[in-house]
């Protein structure tokens, strides 16, 4: 249409609806960029929220490069220790993380019996749970009389009864009595220099070696980021059998 | 755009929120999946986050920080975006009362619990943040007005 033509009164139309239809296109336009803004804003979040699920949910080696001493006379072990997999765990038996992995561990071993040779080694967070180091003491008491791993079973099963005593040694004493150990022993073995020393020296090792959390675990050497379940477990064992 | 440049504090706000709203969910996965916290050698995280205060009836604190920060960051989107200005009074009330909470839960973990669980000293050094951006905030449109 040619705009000379036309009158005032229809130019004055004219061009008030392409301001109408101007307005109705940024109108559009904002509705939109919202649009986009607030679709963008939720993927953000769905993504967010599906890589931490996924994160927390698959255990996989971790990243973290830790070289543990090699596996020695010195340790406290259990299972075949000619197994393809050796597995050490670092805990602390008033951690209530290592209380909470410790069934899946004894179900663990259960499953797998010669498979797997297991190494448990103390390392007591006496900064954050202060009968740490004193029920360290009391398990290594029970090894020497080679009753380690059942009175650790009963340390982490009983571990409320006893994380918030001022002095637990008489609650230690009771249940070396409950396994039938020989109580004068293990009250001697508990508070002597050496078993201090043993106790003391391996938390030393694990704080040099870089570790720094319980439960740690490495299979055959190498960290893994703990399993949220036994299944979980299984596989990496499985895969390092298989290897 | 200039909308969005005019409020700086809000995005900032948005930005810290969203990462307390990481923190707080990644707390909340756990729970649900029955997963404790390794311990720390520094830290008490899991007798924090076993204790009776870790939970308020059924419900576990960490989805409370979950919603909390959710809403600060919806309404500082609010405003941003849809230029809901009366949202305003809303945010530096929902921030002023997350940092109260965090307050208590300070006070529980220093005082009565006497172990600290770094997740959740994250969210109440966030929720210090986001109030101290509330506060400038205010001054800012204080000036403005």
């Amino acid at each position: 249409m040619d705009e000379h033509k036309l009158t005032k009164k229809e130019k004055k139309e004219l061009r008030k609806l392409e301001w109408q239809e101007k307005a109705k296109i940024e109108q559009r336009n904002a509705k939109i960029k919202q649009f986009s803004i607030w679709g963008g804003v939720a993927l953000i979040f769905l993504v967010v929220i599906g890589v931490l699920i996924a994160a927390v949910s698959n255990p996989s080696s971790s990243t973290q490069n830790i070289t543990i001493a090699p596996v020695s006379a010195r340790d406290i072990s259990t299972g075949n220790p000619k197994a393809k997999v050796t597995l050490v765990e670092y805990a602390d038996f008033q951690c209530p993380a290592c209380a909470a992995y410790h069934p899946v561990v004894n179900q663990l071993l259960d499953a797998y019996k010669n498979k797997i040779f297991y190494v448990y080694r103390i390392f007591p967070l006496e900064q954050a749970h202060p009968n740490a180091l004193v029920s360290a003491q009391a398990a290594y008491a029970a090894y020497q009389q080679g009753a380690f791993f059942s009175y650790g079973d009963l340390l982490f099963t009983k571990q409320t009864d006893w994380a918030d005593l001022a002095d637990p040694r008489n609650t230690f004493i009771s249940y070396a009595q409950t396994l039938k150990l020989n109580v004068s022993k293990f009250t001697a073995d508990m508070n002597s220099s050496d078993t201090q020393k043993y106790v003391k020296d391996s938390e030393n090792e694990a704080l040099n070696e870089g570790i720094n959390q319980t439960p740690s675990f490495f299979i055959n050497g190498k960290l893994i980021q703990n399993p949220t379940n036994l299944d979980d477990f299984k596989k990496l064992i499985n895969a390092a059998l298989s290897k | 755009m200039q909308r969005f440049l005019n409020n700086k504090l809000l995005i900032y706000s948005a930005v810290l929120a969203f990462f307390g709203f990481l923190d707080s969910l990644y707390l909340t996965v756990l729970h649900y999946k029955n997963i404790i916290p390794p311990c720390s050698v520094h830290f008490g995280c899991e007798k924090v986050l076993t204790s009776a205060f870790s939970m308020l009836g059924p419900i576990p604190l960490a989805l409370f920080g979950v919603i909390f920060y959710l809403t600060v960051i919806l309404t500082c989107l609010l405003i941003l975006i849809e230029g809901r200005k009366e949202l305003v009074k809303f945010f530096h009330f929902t921030v002023l009362v997350g940092f109260l909470f965090s307050v208590v839960l300070f006070f529980i973990q220093f005082v009565i619990l006497q172990s600290f669980c770094q997740y959740c000293l994250l969210s109440e050094v966030i929720s210090t943040g986001l109030l101290m951006l509330s506060l400038l905030k205010l001054r800012e449109d204080k000036k403005n007005n």
